[in-house]
């Protein structure tokens, strides 16, 4: 029975893990695209 | 000269053969025949196939410690230490970070819920193990076949179950062999007709900042997370970053090239000699390779699922093929994905839609792995 309970912890566990590292991808995908994109401006102004 | 030929043959290894090692070098022939008839994964089943030949021929000593009967020790002891200090896989990481193009994902990062909803499959067959009667070391390993990747499932059973090395690994690599066979019905079950139809839109580009920031704060999360994960995101995403930075494309080639080739030669051929007789030949090897099989398609049926509620939520703009996708085995899986959706709809390409979850599989099975020996070792 311990075995059940220590295997349901990990799964929870393992469930929420999942789910920080997903959103927090997600906010890491928009804020690279961000640092990405003021870059691009930046330079474009430079030259510009 | 009678009393000669009966030393002679006592000597040889045909005494100590029984019908146990017969089993298995039919086993290894069929891994084999598979690899060069079949061309199923042949750089991964040939040297396991002829790691289990070598494994079933009596009396080579080739896993013997040094000082058993006066000897220096075997080969295989000695090339083992690389699976047995769960070393050979993070360095096949390396190589598999080099050759990864992580585009896709950053592209479209909600595709990474997919990746994680495909791990489902571990824990499922984690219960089920301890159903059936293995203890919780053993029942994790044992799940861990459900992230269909390989370097991964060895180096957790490496860790917790080190007995099950062998079959575990065996397991991992047919499946991911077998995985055009064993996907595509789940997902044509799982699927509507109008669901399969989809077409996605192209996906943003990608600049080389993001790519190059990614690896970098990825292992920084996932590490400061999980630490027990370093070694394999650890070294995934050091081999991407070589792979990205631009400056260093010697270390990626060889990274992405000879390394993990070189390293693939022992890992295989040392998983294959794991596979005697002796240690392989009862009824819990066959429930272990049901176990996998149970993991795997629970795991492509979770990312389906997964795929058909992100499908819901878009209003029809994700195909939920690409879930199936998500249980790592790259990029086999992807091109599973392509397949079904081009024979629903011919205009249909959805590989690089598919590359998405695939490549977060194998972040989301290095995670979970990595909390498996957290809690378990």
């Amino acid at each position: 029975m311990d075995d059940y309970v220590l295997a349901l912890e990990i799964t929870v566990i393992a469930l929420v893990t999942l789910m920080i590292i997903s959103f927090f991808f997600i906010g890491l995908s928009r804020a690279l695209q961000w640092i990405a994109n003021m870059g691009k401006k930046d330079k474009g102004e430079d030259s510009g | 000269v009678l009393e000669r030929i009966q030393e002679f043959f006592s000597s040889t290894g045909f005494a100590d053969l029984y019908w146990g090692h017969v089993v298995m070098l039919v086993v290894a022939g069929i891994l084999i025949y598979l690899a060069i008839k079949k061309r199923y994964e042949p750089l991964l089943l040939l040297p396991i196939g002829f790691g289990i030949l070598l494994a079933n021929l009596p009396g080579t000593g080739l896993w013997d410690d040094p000082g058993t009967n006066g000897g220096t020790g075997g080969l295989i002891y000695y090339i083992g230490q690389g699976v047995h200090l769960a070393i050979f896989p993070p360095i096949i990481f390396l190589g598999i970070g080099a050759l990864t193009d992580f585009s896709p994902l950053l592209a479209n990062p909600k595709t990474f819920f997919l990746g994680a909803a495909a791990q489902f499959g571990i824990f499922a067959a984690l219960f089920l193990a301890l159903a059936w009667g293995f203890g919780m070391n053993e029942a994790g390993s044992i799940g861990i076949i459900g992230g269909a990747d390989g370097p991964t499932a060895i180096y957790t059973s490496v860790l917790l179950a080190p007995h099950l090395v062998g079959p575990i690994a065996i397991a991992a690599y047919s499946y991911m062999a077998l995985v055009p066979i064993i996907q595509p019905p789940i997902m044509r079950l799982l699927t509507t007709k109008r669901e399969r139809v989809i077409v996605m839109e192209y996906p943003r580009e990608v600049s080389k900042m993001e790519l190059i920031l990614f690896p970098l704060v990825i292992t920084a999360l996932v590490v400061l997370l999980l630490p027990k994960a370093a070694p394999l995101i650890g070294m995934l995403m050091f081999g991407n970053l070589l792979r990205e930075c631009g400056v260093t494309e010697r270390l990626a080639v060889t990274a992405g090239g000879e390394l993990i080739n070189i390293v693939t030669i022992f890992l295989c051929v040392v998983v294959g000699a794991e596979m005697a007789a002796e240690q392989v030949l009862h009824f819990d090897t066959l429930k272990l390779l049901l176990l996998g099989l149970f993991a795997f398609g629970f795991g492509t049926a979770s990312g389906v699922l997964m795929g058909k509620l992100m499908c819901w939520l878009t209003k029809g703009k994700v195909n939920p093929l690409i879930g199936a996708a998500g249980v790592s085995a790259v990029p086999m899986a992807a091109r599973v994905v392509q397949v079904e959706g081009q024979k629903a709809n011919h205009q249909n390409y959805l590989l690089l839609h598919a590359m998405g979850p695939n490549v977060a599989g194998v972040i989301g099975s290095a995670t979970v792995a990595g909390l498996l020996i957290a809690f378990l070792q």
